[in-house]
């Protein structure tokens, strides 16, 4: 997804409810939303009503007569409206874990059956070849955290590292991809039409992690 | 937390791993939404681990380095295309020396434990340019027998006796002691050595001193015939 700079044309333009100004204000922060909050709800539909209830807020205040000034704080805004509505999520919801309680970003293994579908065989391709390229021992350390599920520390224990290692090695994995993932974007959003990708891009990112 | 603290930190790989504790994890968070480059590597890695999960699911991952070919190896040993020739060519040896080599050594055997006369020739009087040439009749694939008198002398420590076979040819060479040479010494020809013919032995004698050649002493000529 293409990012566009928060400055006071897009938050004037915002503010007046240009739509394609709003559908990238929305897309984008979904994204983030979803990530944010996977690791505090399990339930998709709370996400979404947190998500839901974030915007609407959004746009209200956006609207407002005060408005907002800041158009570079707009981030900050949105996620702290995100964390007030999903306290109140949990107050009426009556949840008995905190915020604090939440662990990491957890990809439901439902979403593979998704990915299936979803995933482009060169993203698939891309990621086989960097896990191919690692010793099996790194592959195994991540099997055994991210598949297993299992506790990292022992894992750590048991294959001799600690957990400075494990960080380095999802962080090399993610750069790799990532060069792969930065140039596969910029081609298809040069290849079509740019609205197009754009929706493509959010429906795919919007069925992986909603 | 600014952009450095999550770059170096690895806030982004440690948000994923859940190592970030409640305040980092906020201070993160409130980052992330504003700055495109750290939430485009958050989407990124996340987008990643969801593949690799999949991927680390399938039960081989990874195409092992396909192996050395071997030569051969033992179950292509039974395979038809080569274990029946193989087999085919086992039972012609195994008949061959069943009906032909077993019996003839076998046969052979019972020959060499067996007295008997073998045909001789006596070699005396190689000096006389005049002597008639002895003849032997051997059996063909027998030896036979020369029974050669050296003639002795003290100069010499020791005698060769060579045979050349009608071409020439030097077939073989053997060493007498001079105390073997106070008689006629007879020596077996084996059998197949040389040709029918003219055969010459040579006798030679060989002195202390190591480094002069051997002197001619006598050569005998014989008729070698087979029957």
């Amino acid at each position: 997804m293409q990012f566009q700079k928060f400055d006071d044309a897009y938050l004037d333009s915002l503010c007046k409810g240009d739509r394609r100004t709003e559908e990238h204000f929305v897309q984008y922060f979904s994204e983030l939303i979803h990530l944010k909050l996977r690791s505090r709800l399990n339930s998709r539909d709370a996400i979404e009503d947190v998500r839901q209830e974030t915007f609407a807020r959004i746009f209200v205040l956006l609207r407002g007569k005060e408005g907002v000034r800041n158009a570079s704080a707009l981030g900050a805004l949105v996620n702290s409206i995100c964390n007030h509505v999903l306290l109140e999520y949990y107050r009426s919801h009556s949840k008995s874990e905190g915020m604090e309680d939440a662990s990491e970003i957890d990809i439901q293994s439902q979403d593979t059956d998704v990915l299936d579908t979803m995933v482009s065989k060169d993203t698939q391709k891309t990621v086989r070849q960097i896990l191919e390229k690692l010793s099996d021992r790194d592959r195994q350390l991540l099997k055994r955290i991210f598949l297993e599920e299992r506790d990292k520390d022992e894992v750590c224990a048991e294959f001799g590292v600690d957990r400075e290692y494990l960080r380095v090695l999802l962080h090399r994995a993610k750069l790799s991809f990532k060069s792969f993932y930065v140039k596969h974007m910029a081609s298809s959003g040069s290849s079509g039409s740019g609205r197009g990708n754009f929706s493509r891009y959010v429906w795919l990112f919007s069925a992986l992690f909603c | 937390m600014d952009h450095s603290e999550v770059v170096n930190g690895y806030a982004v790989e440690k948000y994923l791993l859940g190592e970030l504790g409640p305040e980092e994890r906020e201070a993160f968070e409130e980052h992330y939404f504003g700055c495109e480059e750290c939430a485009a590597d958050l989407r990124t890695a996340t987008i990643f681990v969801a593949q690799a999960r999949k991927e680390l699911a399938r039960p081989v991952l990874v195409v092992q380095p396909e192996p050395k070919r071997k030569l051969f190896s033992f179950p292509s040993l039974l395979r038809p295309a080569f274990a029946v020739p193989a087999m085919a060519a086992m039972l012609l040896v195994i008949g061959f020396q069943n009906t032909i080599t077993v019996p003839r050594l076998e046969q052979q055997a019972a020959v060499a434990t067996q007295p008997r006369i073998l045909p001789s020739v006596t070699l005396v009087d190689g000096q006389s340019r005049g002597a008639e040439i002895r003849t032997v009749t051997a059996k063909a694939h027998e030896p036979f027998l020369l029974a050669v008198d050296i003639p002795a002398d003290n100069r010499f420590s020791g005698y060769l006796c060579s045979l050349y076979s009608p071409s020439g040819k030097k077939v073989w060479q053997l060493r007498i002691e001079p105390s073997q040479a106070a008689d006629t010494v007879p020596i077996q020809v084996p059998a197949d050595a040389t040709e029918t013919g003219e055969n010459t032995l040579l006798v030679q004698g060989i002195t202390a001193d190591a480094q002069s050649a051997p002197q001619d002493i006598v050569r005998y000529r014989f008729l070698l015939q087979i029957q």
